[in-house]
């Protein structure tokens, strides 16, 4: 990590800002855990004196000067955190899985952040990775969700796939249509370019909306947009994919208007999931080389 | 909007629902942000740049999705900060403020025969407040797909932007911080320490319940939860009017017959037995004894995403585009909350 100097004074300003004293955090220690915070925001660069000040002071600095009396093993402020940051814990984990499967991750989480482990002699506190960029609140959170995530799809790739279900033939339905098929290859193949051909950040907003299923006010604090604005542009994306589906099914792969209604009504008789990368990998494409524009 | 159109709409977006959910599973974890990375996102302390290299690796990492969706569910909605200049409304306000800057100069510069002429004409045709009578069954209007703001939709949502704390945000706030206290209770009286014997019956419905929401994600089945004040009890609703009902806080589930087919969002239960669920298309069913479900006419097939109930009669419900609609007669009737 680029290791960026602290001027003594800022130092000093910033050390008694976050109450370091207190918690008996000694002013070298904090000083290091500073410069360690501007390494990762500065990875290639020394910045400017304002522009470190300006860096150092967003910092949760009263959270930083816990979080390292915390890893130095500072009994009164673990009693702190325990006391302050255990129900919000337990919160999170109620919300991550309501069913109740997170709580054993937060129980899991203390030891770790307490720093069971040792090497070479030295506690590894999980605090070491905090360097007060957020809250120490959402850096809890997200641990303990990338946590159980990472459980989730662990399981989910050992465990053996039981119940995929296939789709009952009805006795006495109309037989299939032969063409159904191949109209939902060519839309699938249609969607999977004009994906990859939004921005990041259109790709953000459709998969927490209809994948992650996350309301318009929660996709909004990810893209930093009121609801309606987030609204707004999920609108636009779905319109302009689907012009982007027609062009493609009309121009490229040469269908009629009637087979592209067709094609659109395959999608919804059509039970299975869809992956895109799949499909991309078989069309010889990556979404790398696509190019990275915005349909309007 | 023509049939067709609407049809093809609804086709894309079953196609991003389904397409999308795991999209980039073969992401490798050493490449993804870290935690921390991810949480100053979340609390709007990432600078420009850093915000779009994240965007670039999430819109394509499933499991940074995962992460994200699960570490803003987790994170209560007063704690989120977004800076001034993030904020849509500092721009939007721009445009009412421009017209109506326009507007003044236009009332001034006008002749008074012309000013009076245009006042009158405003006048007469200005609408009495109505409260919207459902009077069920009504032959089912067109789907719309979601999201659909139209105009009005929009200039509603607008609106509502422009106003530095939304009503319906602020009660929502409210509603999660009421949440909290009774959770702490539940969550400090068990200490850190491992559970005792005595819970094991307890932990193995939770495991069976974590192998069931499992079964269930892999086919696909975001199942939305409904806690009532017993714990014990709870519903789960999902795609194709799917409901599932336990007694055993989890241990086992059943599945009950909705009588409808539209995907349900979110539910409410104010006991045991009351519960109200909405879900998509103006989709609406009450409950009285916890199994049995009676759908409620709407009066507009908006998709709804949010619903308080005191009991059987008193529910406010959220749509899609922000309005909020209130019955106090168990769904008899429902009146628009007037947010302006």
């Amino acid at each position: 990590m680029h290791a960026v100097r602290i001027d003594d004074r800022l130092a000093a300003r910033l050390y008694e800002r976050a109450g370091a004293e207190r918690w008996r955090v000694a002013p070298a220690v904090f000083t290091e855990a500073l410069s360690a915070s501007a390494g990762r925001v500065f990875t290639d660069r020394d910045p400017g004196a304002r522009e470190l000040a300006r860096v150092l002071e967003s910092l949760h600095l009263e959270d930083l000067a816990l979080a390292l009396a915390c890893a130095a093993g500072h009994d009164a402020a673990w009693e702190h955190f325990v006391r302050e940051h255990r129900p919000l814990l337990y919160r999170s984990a109620d919300a991550i899985d309501p069913g109740g499967g997170a709580r054993e991750l937060a129980d899991s989480l203390y030891a770790d952040l307490y720093g069971l482990n040792e090497r070479g002699g030295q506690r590894q506190s999980l605090f070491r990775y905090y360097h007060g960029r957020s809250s120490l609140a959402t850096w809890l959170r997200a641990v303990l969700a990338q946590r159980h995530v990472d459980r989730f799809r662990a399981n989910r790739r050992v465990e053996p796939l039981l119940d995929e279900e296939t789709p009952a033939v009805v006795a006495g339905a109309a037989p299939p249509d032969p063409d159904r098929p191949r109209f939902l290859t060519l839309i699938k193949a249609a969607l999977a370019a004009a994906v990859a051909r939004l921005t990041a950040r259109d790709r953000v907003r459709l998969t927490f909306y209809y994948a992650q299923e996350l309301t318009l006010a929660e996709v909004g604090r990810l893209t930093g947009e009121h609801e309606a604005t987030v609204s707004r542009h999920l609108t636009r994306t779905r319109r302009a994919l689907r012009a982007d589906l027609e062009r493609q099914l009309r121009d490229e792969m040469k269908l009629s208007e009637a087979e592209i209604s067709q094609a659109f009504e395959s999608v919804m008789d059509d039970p299975g999931t869809i992956d895109l990368g799949e499909i991309l990998a078989d069309r010889g494409e990556s979404k790398k080389s696509a190019a990275p524009r915005s349909i309007r | 909007m023509s049939t067709r159109d609407t049809d093809r709409d609804r086709a894309v977006e079953e196609l991003l629902r389904r397409s999308l959910r795991d999209r980039g599973a073969a992401s490798r974890p050493e490449l993804c942000p870290d935690a921390e990375t991810l949480a100053a996102w979340v609390d709007g302390k990432l600078k420009a740049a850093e915000i779009a290299a994240a965007e670039a690796h999430v819109s394509d990492c499933a499991r940074c999705q995962a992460m994200l969706a699960a570490l803003v569910r987790a994170t209560p909605a007063v704690e989120h900060r977004i800076p001034w200049w993030r904020r849509g409304w500092v721009v939007g306000s721009l445009v009412p403020l421009t017209a109506g800057a326009i507007a003044a100069a236009i009332w001034i510069a006008a002749p008074d025969e012309a000013r009076r002429a245009t006042t009158d004409r405003f006048e007469a045709q200005a609408p009495a407040p109505q409260t919207v009578q459902v009077q069920p069954p009504q032959p089912p209007p067109p789907v719309e797909p979601r999201p659909s703001p139209d105009l009005a939709d929009r200039t509603s949502a607008l609106q509502k932007e422009m106003r530095p704390a939304a009503p319906d945000r602020e009660r929502k706030a409210k509603s999660e911080l009421d949440e909290m206290p009774r959770r702490d209770q539940a969550a400090a009286a068990p200490a850190a320490p491992p559970p005792p014997p005595a819970a094991a019956e307890a932990l193995s419905a939770q495991a069976a319940d974590l192998r069931e929401r499992s079964a269930l994600s892999r086919q696909g089945f975001a199942a939305r939860d409904i806690a009532s004040p017993d714990p014990s009890i709870r519903w789960r609703v999902g795609p194709s009017g799917s409901i599932q009902h336990t007694t055993n806080g989890g241990a086992t589930w059943e599945a009950l017959s909705s009588g409808v087919s539209e995907e349900l969002t979110a539910g409410a239960a104010p006991s045991a037995t009351t519960v109200w669920v909405v879900g998509r298309g103006g989709t609406v069913l009450l409950s009285t004894d916890g199994r049995r479900w009676q759908r409620v006419a709407f009066p507009e097939r908006v998709d709804l995403v949010a619903v308080r109930a005191d009991d059987g009669l008193n529910a406010t419900i959220t749509a899609a585009d922000g309005r909020t609609f209130k019955t106090s007669d168990g769904g008899r009737t429902w009146s628009p909350l007037q947010e302006f």
